[in-house]
């Protein structure tokens, strides 16, 4: 298992550095058009072909993957920060902030998170500047996924709210906002590391889920979401079209597999 | 003899007269106070969801209306409106601008019976539930019916008859299924020609398979288990009796979850496939913003979950009384 988990580390460290120095694999902008050219099999100038309109299948995946390998740890990264300050308020804090939190995780978590992923950003506008969509599909993901990750959270802040330390330091005249900051914070750090690292590849998943529903990240910036796009049309792509997915499922299962004993539900 | 031991154990209900009672004991539990205080705990479980139910659909009207480009109507494109026309489809928004006042205004219409109506389809929202729910509904069935059956088959033999392989075997399937999106595995299937009911089975698949895995393992090492395996007792009874009847409430508990995650996921599978179901009625109001659409369908799936939920621990307790 360990050899394994190295492989799966090393694979996503490769795919890394390729996705954020894609001009070391292709010379080609993934938005230049070959209209001469367009839907061309593979051959050595296109080692993934060009899809309708000439652009450069493998130029496109290399900045896809970078788009979606950047962007999803930093929306898991702003949906770990409004878990860790709502559900350690909510755990440290109790009364009523304690019980308006936990209603509002109840009333999140009684929805489908890819029901209101899918309500939220169609509600949106979609005709935006491709870079802007990228924040705005990102944004809303890091902003919709806290609830999963504050419960427990706020679970844990409880349990240390009674703890020695923090009944020690308030005895000491510790200001609450500073106990929660210098003590209880840093005791659930090992939750928050996980749901973080837990977090990524589900955003991976939800923005390509997004993006294949035309509402993640626009055109004509690659993302594995709007990637994924021709393979919903009618006509039968051939087999490179299907290389979007491939990676995508090599990628997220590395990182199921560096994380094999952290666990999310959502 | 040991006094607390039945003196009959033969006499006993069998397991599956206990799962056929459970409905009528979570009942009684209810009436006679026999749970500690089930009266209260029940009032305060209907009061939550009620609430949950209702800050929902105020939550989606208060989205909708502050979302931009609401109140815009394609038909002010129409050249061949007058003014006063165009001045009409204005008009027909202004009830919506204020989210308060249209929800209050809505549960009004709601609790005499009349759900609205969907600007963006031209339909009453009644009508279009009823002629869209049996899809949904037969397509979250027999996805929930089928990832259950594959979890059940590739969890199950792995850990109480000690497969190592098909453990393995599985693991693999359940990691390819869990990286793949939902819209990626009805693309994947649709191209192969499956069923949509097989496309919620797979998306719902490795978190049921995950899940199972997780009750069962412990359950088949707790100490009776490996006595009765031992003592030579055939599988079948050892995984009924000892293994999947003490988690019986953690199983139920999952039952619940898959309501919710299967809607996630029909979402989706509809909005791909086309298939003229909720998901797919979801997705087209929140595109058209359809603000009465939107509230009745956030309000019914949040009241589907906190109800289901509900459901399974009210039977927790009322199983555990039966062991």
């Amino acid at each position: 298992m360990k050899f394994i988990r190295h492989l799966a580390e090393t694979l996503l460290l490769a795919l890394l550095l390729a996705a954020v120095w894609p001009g070391a694999l292709t010379r080609t902008p993934y938005d230049r058009q070959f209209r001469e050219l367009p839907n061309a099999p593979v051959s050595r100038q296109f080692p993934l072909g060009t899809d309708e309109l000439g652009r450069d299948r493998l130029s496109r995946l290399l900045y896809g993957t970078r788009v979606s390998l950047l962007a999803a740890p930093a929306a898991a990264l702003l949906s770990t920060i409004l878990a860790a300050l709502v559900g350690g308020l909510a755990g440290f804090l109790g009364g009523w902030f304690d019980r308006a939190a936990v209603a509002a995780i109840d009333l999140m978590l009684s929805l489908p998170w890819l029901f209101l992923l899918i309500i939220v950003r169609a509600m949106l506008p979609l005709n935006v500047p491709a870079l802007l969509s990228v924040l705005v599909t990102f944004g809303l993901i890091g902003l919709l996924g806290w609830p999963s990750a504050a419960r427990i959270v706020r679970a844990g802040c409880r349990t240390l709210r009674c703890s020695g330390l923090v009944l020690q330091a308030r005895a000491c005249g510790l200001p609450k906002g500073r106990v929660l900051l210098k003590h209880v914070l840093p005791n659930v750090r090992p939750i928050l590391t996980a749901q973080f690292r837990a977090s990524i590849p589900i955003y991976i998943l939800a923005e390509a889920n997004l993006g294949l529903l035309g509402l993640g990240v626009a055109d004509p910036l690659p993302s594995w979401g709007n990637l994924l796009r021709p393979l919903e049309s009618g006509l039968a792509p051939d087999w490179a079209a299907w290389a979007p997915l491939i990676l995508m499922l090599l990628v997220v299962s590395c990182l199921y597999l560096t994380q094999s004993s952290e666990v999310v539900v959502r | 003899m040991n006094p607390q031991m039945p003196s009959h154990p033969s006499r006993e209900p069998g397991p599956l007269a206990l799962w056929r009672a459970w409905p009528t004991r979570a009942l009684a539990s209810l009436a006679h106070s026999r749970f500690g205080e089930p009266g209260p705990r029940l009032s305060r479980a209907l009061l939550r969801i009620a609430a949950t139910a209702l800050a929902g659909g105020l939550l989606s009207a208060a989205m909708v209306r502050f979302s931009p480009g609401f109140g815009l109507d394609e038909k002010q494109l129409d050249a061949r409106l007058s003014r006063q026309s165009q001045e009409a489809v204005l008009r027909s928004h202004d009830q919506e601008r204020n989210p308060l006042r249209f929800y209050a205004a809505w549960w009004k219409r709601v609790l005499a019976g009349d759900l609205g109506f969907s600007q963006s389809l031209n339909r009453p929202i009644r009508e279009l539930l009823a002629d869209r729910a049996p899809a949904t509904i037969d397509l979250m069935l027999g996805g929930i019916a089928g990832a259950w059956v594959l979890a059940i088959v590739f969890s199950v033999p792995a850990v109480v008859r000690r497969l190592r392989r098909l453990a393995a075997l599985s693991s693999v399937f359940s990691g390819i299924a869990a990286s793949l999106p939902a819209a990626g595995i009805a693309i994947l299937l649709f191209r192969l020609g499956s069923s949509a009911k097989w496309m919620i089975a797979l998306v719902l698949f490795p978190r049921l398979y995950q899940y199972l895995r997780n009750v069962l393992q412990p359950a088949s090492g707790m100490p009776h288990v490996l006595l009765a395996r031992a003592k030579g007792l055939r599988w079948q009874p050892l995984l009924w009796r000892h293994i999947l009847w003490p988690a019986r409430a953690q199983l139920i508990a999952l039952a619940a979850v898959s309501i919710n995650m299967a809607f996630g996921a029909a979402v989706a599978i509809e909005a791909i496939c086309d298939i003229p179901g909720l998901g797919q009625l979801a997705w087209k109001a929140a595109a058209a913003r359809d603000l009465p659409v939107l509230v009745v369908l956030t309000v019914m799936i949040a009241l589907l979950t906190q109800m289901s939920n509900l459901v399974a621990d009210l039977s927790t307790p009322a199983l555990r009384s039966q062991s």
